[in-house]
């Protein structure tokens, strides 16, 4: 962890004095971005890092309850701070994970910022790959990094950086360690300096995969701007209502693949 | 202050108690028997018969006024007078003396059945109610719910396709498609079957049934079969079953499957300390309690320590994925492991 | 066609697709999603993962997580654990309690009342905000900031470390059996500290039906609103039945033993409730158990004065404030020289005085709604008033405490109370509404008005109940 501060002393993007937190003023945002991660994971101690705000926070898996939302200010743009509840997965039909996958979907944040538990990386996992079916756009924060440390897990965050073809930072969130290493990647993805490559899922067994292609041929041939159509297809496949009406109404077709369009709206 | 003789009063107040036991007492109190009574509506008698025609026409047998009130409970008179009913709303058509549905008859008689389908499944996923009582639960919901409640109920549950006996559910349209399978009674020696569905009627049959370890999308084989009996093996133990028990449990002929009947061990036989890997969770476990252990991470492959135990040696702990997760014992017996 | 029906023939031929591929995928292709994830999962964790830790030697935390859960320790180590926070909320909340009653009660309350005599504010307004409104608040700030603000660090301290959750897991068997889920220990836990509180803390139970349950069942932890009444019936009535040098211990015994009774009473409930009226409710347990980490003790006093202590106590100062004017008003206003509190009483007394109870008591209940603190300064206020004592507290619709537990004692008894009326209190002290607070805590965490009125009636129809019934054998046996 040390290290890492050394390096981002010495880097000139580091500048955390650069960072408002505007606690509960989103007036005039420019950015939007999700707060993702499953329960437990220091989810909240990072909004309330950024926005300088005080959630309730607690060594209890699921403590925060309701969609918490707050502002910051960095580079002198805005930023609306989402805070989606924790959840381990997106594919079932309870509450939380609806919202968390509805908000990723059609409130199209410009970045998701995936808080994961970097003593349990392998199951975060679960929730970050299902994040990046959905969304071109995310950083993750490797928080609990001191925790791991402790505990004699060592991440290659490079590796796994190259890996999921998105942004990683190691943060310890209690020692609010990382976070101008975060707001930086988190400017450079909302402003596009930053592209991702998404990592997608590759191992759906034989037997589904067949119909999930055939699916996902037929919503290009519908819609064929739709940057997430495989899961799209995933969640026909599920039966999910909500997608079911989104593809009727024609909602879904004004998923966008080209980042940034909120904002050049806004500017 | 009011006088009375603390035995009077005590005696009324136990009388009380009694009588409102006797009103309140769930499934065998009065206010029980007062709702079934009013149950006999003529709507619910009518959704009945309809449910009733169907299932024989599906079965291919001949739909007779006898057959309506036996299957109802009901008096032969009753019965006609609801067929005349049945007869005015262009439900059913009389051919002779026999009874078959109308095109509007049909669809009236899946949508009940898509809401007490729904419901089960509802049921099954969501609540901790037992397999045993899903169905009467059910008897009593479908004559109640909308056609619009039960389009919301599914979408919910994401538009369920098959309810926890494996009997396909209805689209809102009454449309379904239906791997029927073949009946258990009529498969060779030697065979490795999976269930697709368990009849749930007549309730005695099907009690014995799951009380047996039977459930949809377990995998058996065939070992051995004579005139009355039949045995197959599942899970390292053997079970016999009469032909008429067996007749109830449709199944899928599985081809190329390597079948092993070695005792399957379950997280329960693991000691602390030991680790397993996970085979899968038993199909029986559904719905939410079975999306929990899937977000723990406990999916085939994945490996499992127990951690600890408890003081009251119930729940155990394990670790999987870098994680303590604590499940109760009747959880930890549906995820099959091999060591 | 235009491009637009050809659009929606595609969808609807796309949905269609969709709805057949489903038939034909079986009900397992959830399960084939999540498998197929984490097996992606577990790839790229194993390329990027290296750990170099020993895997024969155990760390801190299994030690820990061993001796707190083993056969021998376990419940002892609970016990202790959570006396000792009990034992440090009493004690430590002692000292700025009274300081905080002498200050509201016995200094501030003068002052405004000279105050307000002295720029000719008619004594009726005078009456009722100052005696009725603020005194009520007064003490429910004095009464109920010490303790919480006490208990809840504590508590949460607890909870950061991650002992908490190891306590649900050991005792989740025996709620279990109740049909309950073994959190609910926890919130039981924190009800001994406010009602209110644990219903809040409920929000950890992720299974509806067992939140439900233990929503309900909460009021049967005896709040610390409650500890001081019990406390002092049973030394003016119960310690009075032995030896003098028995009373302490056996009155201590007496408030231990209703407090034992709530959790039985509560586990009771959770039985039948997950029997009968919740039998179909949604239901699914799950227990993680999060790693051991080093509470931050300021953040924790921050947060937890913020979130729980502030929060349940500005809610109680709500309710109590227009409480407070009614308590006066009752006392006050007066139809045909008969205050209202007397006609109350008159009516129901004959009622009360049958279930060992009387008519003051029940008329305290109804208006220290509150907060379970104001009961007995109500009671006492209202047998003076009614008795028409002169020269002890503040008049009609004036609560007032006295520091002597014998001059207590004697007011209480100049107002009729026998043995049966003090035994009878400590048990509708613990069987009976909750607090406004907690009312209004419940409406808020369940949504529904329907939950709200059962967990409000249940204590109290087995509060009428439990009092009858030993009513009735205390006058066979005496």
């Amino acid at each position: 962890m040390k290290k890492v501060n050394q390096n981002c002393e010495n880097c000139p993007v580091h500048n955390i004095s650069n960072l408002v937190k505007l606690g509960v003023d989103m007036v005039g945002y420019n950015y939007i971005v999700a707060l993702a991660g499953n329960p437990n994971t220091g989810k909240s101690t990072i909004f309330n890092n950024l926005t300088g705000l005080r959630q309730h926070t607690g060594n209890w898996p699921g403590k925060t309850v309701s969609r918490a939302e707050g502002g910051f200010e960095y580079e002198n743009n805005k930023y609306k701070l989402v805070d989606l509840p924790g959840t381990y997965s997106l594919l079932s039909t309870s509450t939380d994970e609806e919202v968390a996958r509805n908000f990723i979907l059609f409130g199209q944040p410009d970045v998701t910022l995936i808080v994961v538990d970097a003593t349990k990386l392998e199951r975060n996992l679960n929730l970050v790959l299902q994040i990046l079916e959905i969304t071109d756009r995310a950083v993750l924060s490797l928080n609990l990094i001191d925790e791991a440390e402790r505990k004699k897990i060592t991440i290659n965050e490079r590796e796994l950086s190259k890996q999921l073809g998105i942004p990683v930072v190691p943060t310890s969130a209690r020692s609010k360690d990382g976070m101008e290493q975060l707001l930086s990647y988190i400017h450079q993805v909302a402003v596009g300096e930053y592209v991702c490559k998404p990592y997608k899922v590759k191992g759906y067994s034989k037997k589904i995969k067949n119909s999930i292609e055939d699916l996902t041929e037929k919503i290009k041939l519908i819609y064929p701007d739709l940057p997430n159509s495989k899961w799209v297809a995933i969640r026909l496949l599920e039966g999910d209502q909500e997608i079911i009406d989104a593809i009727k109404s024609g909602e879904i077709g004004n998923i966008s693949v080209t980042p940034n369009d909120q904002m050049k709206e806004v500017i | 202050m009011i006088t009375v003789s603390p035995f009077l009063s005590l005696g009324i107040f136990f009388l009380l108690i009694v009588i409102m036991l006797l009103v309140f007492w769930p499934n065998k109190g009065l206010a029980y028997y007062y709702r079934k009574l009013n149950q006999n509506s003529k709507r619910v008698l009518i959704e009945d018969a309809l449910k009733h025609i169907y299932d024989y026409e599906s079965h291919k047998l001949n739909v007779t006024l006898n057959s309506i009130a036996g299957n109802l409970n009901i008096s032969a008179d009753k019965a006609s007078k609801i067929v005349q009913s049945l007869k005015k709303l262009k439900l059913v058509k009389l051919n002779n003396q026999l009874i078959t549905l109308t095109e509007d008859g049909k669809t009236y008689a899946l949508r009940v059945i898509r809401v007490h389908r729904l419901w089960e499944n509802y049921l099954a996923e969501e609540t901790g109610l037992k397999e045993i009582d899903w169905h009467d639960e059910a008897e009593k919901v479908e004559h109640l719910l909308s056609q619009e409640d039960a389009d919301i109920l599914s979408a919910k549950m994401g538009n369920p396709k098959f309810d926890p006996h494996g009997d396909p559910i209805p689209a809102n349209d009454g449309s379904y498609f239906f791997n029927k399978g073949k009946l258990l009674n009529n498969i060779e020696i030697g065979q490795v079957v999976k269930i697709l569905h368990i009849e749930d009627e007549p309730k005695t049959i099907y009690t014995q049934l799951i009380d047996q370890g039977f459930y949809p999308g377990k995998e058996i084989k065939i070992v051995a079969r004579s005139d009355e009996k039949i045995t197959i093996a599942a899970d390292g133990e053997e079970i016999k079953l009469s032909l008429l028990f067996a007749s109830k449990v449709s199944v899928e002929i599985l081809l190329e499957q390597e079948f092993s009947n070695e005792k399957i061990k379950t997280l329960v036989d693991l000691k602390p300390g030991e680790t397993a890997k996970v085979i899968k969770v038993a199909p029986i476990c559904r719905g939410q309690q079975r999306r929990r252990l899937l977000d723990f991470g406990i999916v085939p492959g994945a490996s499992i320590t127990v951690h600890m135990n408890n003081p009251l040696k119930d729940p155990i702990a394990y670790l999987v994925k870098d994680t303590i997760v604590a499940l109760r014992k009747n959880q930890a017996k549906l995820v099959l492991i091999k060591t | 066609m235009s491009n637009a029906e050809l659009k929606i023939d595609k969808i609807n031929d796309l949905i269609n697709f969709a709805d057949k591929q489903r038939w034909e995928l079986g009900d397992n292709f959830h399960d084939l999603i999540v498998e197929s994830i984490f097996t992606d999962a577990n790839k790229i964790a194993g390329k990027v993962i290296s750990s170099s830790k020993d895997p024969d030697q155990k760390s801190w935390e299994t030690t820990l997580d061993r001796i707190v859960t083993s056969r021998i320790f376990g419940f002892p180590i609970m016990f202790i654990l959570l006396a000792v926070v009990f034992w440090i909320t009493i004690e430590g909340a002692n000292v700025p309690s009274e300081m905080l009653a002498s200050f509201f009660l016995d200094k501030l309350h003068p002052i405004l009342k000279n105050l307000s005599a002295s720029i000719g504010i008619p004594s009726f307004i005078d009456g009722l905000f100052i005696d009725g409104a603020y005194l009520a608040m007064a003490w429910v700030v004095s009464v109920m900031l010490p303790p919480m603000a006490i208990f809840f660090p504590l508590f949460t301290l607890l909870e950061d470390f991650g002992y908490l959750p190891r306590v649900a897991f050991n005792m989740d068997r025996l709620f279990q059996k109740a049909g309950a889920h073994g959190k609910q220990a926890l919130t039981m836990s924190m009800g001994f500290g406010c009602n209110a509180a644990g219903v809040i803390a409920t929000r950890v139970i992720d299974s509806p039906r067992e939140r439900l349950i233990a929503i309900i069942t909460n009021n049967f932890s005896l709040c610390n609103g409650r500890w001081p009444t019990q406390i002092l019936i049973a030394s003016i009535f119960i310690g009075s039945l032995v030896p003098s040098y028995l009373a302490g211990i056996v009155s201590a015994g007496a408030v231990v033993f209703v407090a034992l009774l709530g959790i039985f009473l509560s586990l009771v409930s959770s039985w039948t409730l997950s029997k009968t009226v919740l039998k179909g409710e949604a239901s699914a347990f799950s227990l993680e158990l999060p790693p051991y980490r080093p509470p931050r003790i300021l953040r924790t006093l921050y947060t937890s004065l913020i979130d729980r202590t502030i929060f349940v106590l500005w809610r109680a100062i709500v309710f109590a404030v227009p409480a407070g004017m009614v308590i006066w008003l009752v006392s006050n206003v007066q139809i045909y020289n008969l205050s209202l509190a007397q006609y109350f009483i008159d009516f129901f007394d004959p009622y009360a005085l049958f279930i060992g109870l009387n008519g003051i008591i029940f008329l305290a209940y109804v208006i220290a709604i509150p907060a379970n603190e104001i009961v007995i300064p109500t009671i006492l206020m209202l047998t003076v008033t009614t008795l028409g004592i002169s020269g002890i507290g503040g008049g009609a619709g004036v609560m007032f405490e006295l520091d002597s537990v014998k001059e207590t004692g004697d007011i209480l008894i100049a107002g009729g109370w026998t043995t049966l009326t003090g035994i009878n209190l400590m048990l509708f002290s613990l069987l009976h509404n909750p607090c406004s607070t907690t009312i209004y805590t419940i409406y808020k965490e369940t949504g529904s008005i329907k939950w709200t009125i059962f967990s409000t009636l249940l204590p109290i129809i087995m509060g009428l109940a439990v009092c009858f019934l030993v009513a009735q054998f205390w006058f066979i046996f005496s």
